[in-house]
């Protein structure tokens, strides 16, 4: 297992130190609909049981949107190409299944430094065409 | 048409690099072909029966003439001499060497095209309307809205693991040549009481094993709202649509499962939450950014030729043969003395939809000689010279006769639209293509076709329906019986604003039976048409599958 971080969007090792309360929400959750109680202080933790499962992409947005700036992780069965849309939903660490390497992890969260939505820490193409 | 700037260069020089990476990973067996498998997918990269895949994304069906040169050098360089025009107006190469991969991306990202989402769980290649910016039966040009969504769905970060692919169409004409009632989403472009422009928007219809007609879920959505929307539905999707089973993953499930109802009050809650977002968090595009899209759409400069018309009379009069194919393949253009050409790729005896590299080479000088350097691939499988004068069709046809691309039967019962099949697919059951030139060649006689008129043939090898024959006015269903290749035949489907899922009308037949069935529905047609003017799907829906019925199985 893979313990990991995003730091000025940079993907680091992360130790645990955080005594935050951690929350695992399950994946088919509507956060919109049925949202969960949140401090700031708080680590929710996302879970993608395939790679191929992407509801959880949804359920860190819905918490952006909803206000909480605290850790959001994603654990599970994400491949290395899709930290970076991860990371552009709002999601904060990682626990990750994987035998990778971090170095080549890391030359994946930061190829594109163009995308076209807004959603995500850097400004959208059309923002920065304006 | 639209022009990447830096910012679209970099993205796509990106993946080429990522994707190329990730080739190299592969061949040098860091990955496996399972991990390797989601990666490739994400590019287009199919692995068939014979060989590599690759699809090529030609957004809304639109190539400049240097795109499509490009194209007959990849088909060139890197296949077998040709490539082959998809029902999604894309084109795929069947026999792409993995090694060579990276580079083909590399010649697409030097023309401004990739293959990015041609393949997996993600937003494909939005479709439109063929006559887009030549047909004055629109209220404005599609493209524009179609490249916003282009842009809004590559790469986007939420939605590239859905359930399952998502396909969207765009019209802005009332005749829908975009088969809009049967995509994930279906987006009509049409002006309310006040003259705006706003979309109509169905969602879940489709067509593969669980065919349906959308469902209306707003009437008039204005048009600055069209991303937060398109955003509010496939969150809605992300979330609830089923993940359990792969046969009912697609939007048309859970809108069926749900309840029109229930859908479209789940879809406006989340609209109305991303709309209370303000404009800090707005992913609706601003005004500055569609008026720098929709400026790229303006459309060449053309100019009025009231002679035109005349000249090609003329012209038609003289040659029989030249006065056959203007019957059918040309359409009025919205400026006098134009018209739009449709060039068909289904020639009597070939794989519907193929096209040679030295043929896509001669339709790009074409383009540029008379044409705008402007061409369209169509979801029949056809490709279209939008803005082409109508003084130089004469000359326009003779160059198409010399290169084969001058078949005279646009919309005919020789255009038959037909999948791959099993000559390349590994989920095909029967083959598809020789039961379209069979076809053909029972019908290769001008006359008895133009007698017969409008009638959509549609052949998919397999439930999928990546042929459409759900909504061929007559379609063939391939299917396996025990190792036998049997057809199932579907009746009175249709993709345009009448859309219709066909009905069966009975037991599948053997591969000998077939042409000769289709012979005596067509048979039939004749002998029970009220006038030469009334079609054959006019005559389905007045009539009902009854007569057919008994034709098709009465010497069987």
């Amino acid at each position: 297992m893979l313990k990991l971080k995003l730091s000025d969007g940079e993907l680091v090792a992360r130790e645990d130190i955080s005594s935050g309360r951690v929350r695992k929400i399950d994946n088919t959750r509507d956060l919109n609909k049925s949202p969960v109680e949140f401090s700031d202080g708080d680590i929710i933790v996302l879970d993608f049981p395939t790679f191929k499962d992407g509801r959880a992409f949804s359920q860190a947005r819905a918490l952006r949107d909803q206000g909480f700036t605290g850790d959001i992780r994603a654990v599970g069965g994400l491949f290395r190409d899709q930290l970076a849309f991860a990371a552009r939903c709002g999601i904060t660490s990682f626990d990750l299944e994987t035998d990778e390497e971090l170095e080549g992890l890391r030359v994946s969260v930061g190829r594109y430094r163009h995308h076209y939505q807004r959603p995500g820490p850097a400004a959208s193409a059309w923002e920065a065409r304006s | 048409m639209y022009h990447y700037d830096q910012i679209d260069r970099d993205l796509v020089q990106a993946r080429v690099d990522e994707f190329r990476d990730q080739v190299r990973r592969r061949i040098s067996g860091e990955l496996t072909e399972d991990q390797f498998k989601p990666l490739r997918l994400m590019n287009g990269l199919y692995l068939q029966l014979h060989a590599y895949m690759l699809r090529v994304a030609i957004p809304y069906g639109t190539l400049s003439s240097a795109q499509l040169r490009a194209l007959a050098t990849l088909g060139r360089d890197y296949d077998r001499g040709y490539g082959h025009v998809t029902t999604r107006q894309n084109m795929q190469f069947n026999w792409v060497g993995l090694g060579d991969v990276p580079d083909a991306l590399q010649l697409l990202a030097d023309h401004d095209m990739h293959a990015i989402q041609t393949s997996g769980n993600t937003i494909r290649n939005t479709t439109t309307d063929p006559f887009a910016g030549a047909t004055d039966e629109e209220i404005e040009d599609p493209r524009v809205w179609c490249e916003v969504i282009r842009q809004w769905s590559t790469l986007h970060p939420e939605f590239s693991f859905l359930p399952r692919k998502f396909k969207i169409a765009v019209t802005a004409a009332q005749n829908d040549r975009a088969a809009t009632q049967v995509h994930d989403i279906g987006l009509q472009l049409y002006p309310n009481e006040d003259g705006e422009a706003g979309f109509r928007v169905l969602v879940g219809g489709g067509l593969g094993r669980t065919p349906y007609v959308g469902e209306l879920v707003r009437d008039f959505l204005p048009k600055e709202h069209l991303l937060s929307y398109l955003e509010a539905i496939l969150r809605v999707y992300n979330m609830h649509g089923r993940r359990d089973n792969l046969y009912k993953a697609r939007i048309k499930i859970l809108v069926n499962e749900m309840g029109t109802e229930a859908f479209r009050e789940a879809v406006e809650e989340e609209w109305q939450r991303l709309l209370a977002l303000g404009p800090g968090g707005s992913v609706d595009l601003p005004e500055a950014e569609r008026a720098r899209i929709a400026a790229f759409f303006k459309g060449p400069d053309l100019t009025a030729d009231p002679d035109g018309e005349a000249v090609l009379k003329e012209a038609r009069a003289d040659s029989r043969a030249l006065d056959r194919w203007a019957e059918v393949n040309l359409h009025p253009h919205k400026v006098s003395g134009h018209a739009i050409v449709t060039v068909s790729l289904k020639p009597i005896g070939k794989p519907p939809g193929d096209i040679t590299s030295n043929q896509m080479d001669a339709l790009a000088d074409l383009a540029d000689k008379y044409g705008q350097s402007e061409i369209r691939t169509t979801h029949e499988q056809n490709m279209v010279l939008p803005h082409v004068r109508q003084a130089d069709i004469p000359a326009l046809y003779q160059a198409l006769e010399e290169y084969g691309l001058a078949s005279p039967n646009a919309g005919r019962i020789t255009d038959i639209v037909a999948c791959p099949g099993l000559d390349y697919c590994n989920l095909a059951n029967t083959r598809s293509i020789p039961i379209a030139n069979q076809i053909q060649e029972r019908f290769d006689d001008l006359d008895r076709e133009r007698t017969i008129g409008e009638l959509k043939i549609k052949i998919s090898g397999c439930i999928n329906a990546c042929g459409h024959h759900h909504v061929g006015h007559i379609g063939i269903l391939g299917v396996d019986k025990k190792g036998e290749e049997f057809y199932q035949v579907t009746l009175g489907g249709a993709s345009d604003e009448q859309a219709a899922i066909g009905t069966i009308v009975g037991r599948g037949l053997s591969a000998d039976e077939v042409v000769e069935a289709i012979d005596r529905l067509v048979r039939t047609y004749l002998d029970i048409r009220r006038d030469a003017g009334e079609r054959f799907i006019d005559t389905y829906r007045r009539l009902g599958a009854e007569p057919f019925k008994e034709a098709l199985y009465a010497e069987a």
